[in-house]
């Protein structure tokens, strides 16, 4: 049954002076279907007259604001567990000597020439590597494992890196020639500063995250376009076609190639052949379906033993530590790791 | 001095369209106080009133590519804080109904509770008044009129008879009729009948 809505009582109900009454009135208006319009219009009328301020002082509601903030970062849900331990520097050289090792003997580059006769160069970085590169104009950055960047001889006048995988750049500065990084979703346009981009080709996102500077990022088909500020991250979804910019703290979006292992929502087959580069072991998986858990994660300084470990405490896995064979000639094999399903 | 206040609402919402947090947050700053203080004098209650300022900005965030820069953005937001204020209200209004039933009960002695403006005093008297019976009254007469238990299924939970439970809830009332009546002559509620 549809009733008339006395605004006077409705308002007087807000202000606290009403009887029972007026509460069984009010709350009929509320609950209602088919005074909903009604309502609705009567309490807009209020809201419209609501003052802005109040004499008597703000609420505050920073705590609310500040939880906002968490969500708007996390919007992306995935298993996240982060591991940040501060441990001395012996420790962390130790482990880092690996990596170091791996990225000076791995870098392969390759060098051909197309059909228009210049030369077009690919600096490669193989799985489980960080290459470390420098262009000839100057610009510095690293190649994660498994990505490569392509570039002409006639770089200087024409400074356009194609870039496939992970890769992190500090552009040198020439105002006369904007650096361009192509992927094949989107361009980024620099002048001078120092970000990460990540485009593998077999992920539907693509991202950049600014530290330094100023960069513009255009979609190849030109849906989108956005000027990035330092400690933002812009996410292109090639499957949703959306696009999003989060506040983050870059440094952590360039961690590996200060040798920290970022996981970032992979699945468990690619955490445990990246750890197994990483560490020079040979891990032996013996229940394939667990390998399509996902994974986020941030490794820093944690030994193999250690890393492992931190696994099996989110995952239904168990694992064996063997012991370092010896083969005929008397070297030894890669340590094996054993992990298969708890229970 | 750099200009602050140059960002009028129509930008910062274009601004908000393209997932900026600067938006975000400058329009949180405009409305959150009016929304916080709008839905508390509905609600009454702090902390709904916080969680309605944390669900109609979820959602402005979550709905943030669908606005639109023609229509006014104060008449969007409204939309979403009725509908989230509307679904507070009845969920709070149901919880509430059986304060509501022991006055009007009570109201059949003294007409004058039907219609004094200090309901919300009543209602925390009511309140008040169960808070000082004794332990086991107080626990049966709750589950009988606010959680709505069958007196059977009360004794049959207490290893008490049903008799002594409807005994209980008997008392119960009488001493909230007795205390209700004590504040009329004393003219409380002639206070709350008056009273603005």
């Amino acid at each position: 049954m549809k009733e008339k809505i006395d605004y006077k009582i409705l308002k007087n109900f807000a202000l606290g002076k009403y009887s029972l009454r007026d509460f069984k009135l009010v709350s009929r208006w509320f609950e209602d279907p088919a005074s909903e319009g009604e309502l609705k219009k009567a309490i807009e009328q209020h809201w419209n007259e609501f003052p802005k301020a109040e004499m008597e002082g703000e609420k505050d509601l920073s705590s609310v604001l500040n939880l906002l903030k968490e969500k708007i970062a996390f919007e992306k849900p995935a298993v996240h567990f982060k591991i940040r331990l501060q441990r001395f520097y012996t420790r962390a050289a130790a482990i880092l000597l690996l990596p170091l090792v791996l990225y000076s003997v791995y870098s392969t580059y390759v060098s051909y020439f197309d059909s228009s006769g210049t030369a077009s160069i690919e600096i490669y970085s193989p799985q489980g590597a960080r290459t470390h590169f420098e262009l000839p104009d100057g610009t510095q950055g690293w190649l994660n494992s498994g990505s490569s960047i392509q570039y002409t001889s006639h770089f200087e006048k024409n400074r356009n890196v194609r870039l496939s995988g992970e890769a992190w750049f500090e552009v040198t500065t020439d105002k006369k020639h904007p650096f361009v990084v192509s992927t094949p979703a989107l361009n980024v346009q620099v002048l001078g500063t120092k970000f990460n981009v990540v485009a593998f080709a077999d992920e539907n996102v693509t991202e950049v995250v600014l530290q330094e500077g100023k960069v513009q990022v255009e979609g190849n088909v030109k849906t989108f376009s956005a000027e990035l500020k330092p400690n933002e991250r812009f996410i292109y979804d090639g499957q949703k076609k959306t696009s999003t910019i989060h506040n983050v703290h870059a440094a952590q979006f360039s961690a590996w190639k200060d040798g920290l292992l970022v996981f970032r929502n992979e699945p468990l087959s690619e955490v445990l052949k990246r750890i197994g580069r990483w560490y020079n072991v040979e891990i032996v998986m013996t229940d394939p379906h667990l390998l399509k858990f996902r994974y986020r994660a941030t490794f820093q300084d944690e030994q193999i033993e250690e890393v492992i470990r931190l696994i099996s405490l989110t995952a239904p896995i168990e694992y064996t530590f063997e012991n370092r064979n010896v083969d005929d000639k008397g070297t030894f094999k890669k340590r094996r790791i054993l992990i298969r399903r708890k229970g | 001095m750099q200009k602050e206040q140059s960002h009028t609402e129509q930008q910062l919402v274009c601004l908000l369209r393209s997932s900026s947090q600067f938006a975000f947050e400058r329009l949180f700053e405009s409305y959150s106080q009016k929304l916080y203080r709008f839905s508390l004098s509905y609600l009454k209650s702090e902390t709904e009133a916080e969680e309605i300022v944390q669900d109609v900005f979820l959602k402005l965030w979550e709905n943030r590519q669908q606005l639109k820069s023609d229509t006014s953005f104060q008449s969007y937001l409204f939309t979403i804080a009725f509908n989230a204020i509307r679904k507070h209200f009845n969920r709070k209004s149901r919880d509430e109904q059986y304060a509501a039933q022991i006055l009007e009960s009570l109201a059949s002695e003294h007409a004058s509770i039907e219609t004094s403006p200090g309901y919300e005093r009543l209602v925390s008297k009511l309140e008040q008044l169960i808070g000082q019976m004794p332990e086991r009254r107080k626990e049966i007469f709750i589950k009988r009129k606010k959680e709505g238990i069958s007196v059977r299924d009360i004794a049959l939970s207490m290893n008490i008879s049903p008799k002594t439970v409807e005994n209980q809830v008997t008392e119960a009332m009488n001493f909230l009729k007795k205390e209700f009546e004590k504040d009329r002559t004393t003219g409380l509620l002639f206070f709350y009948v008056f009273m603005d």
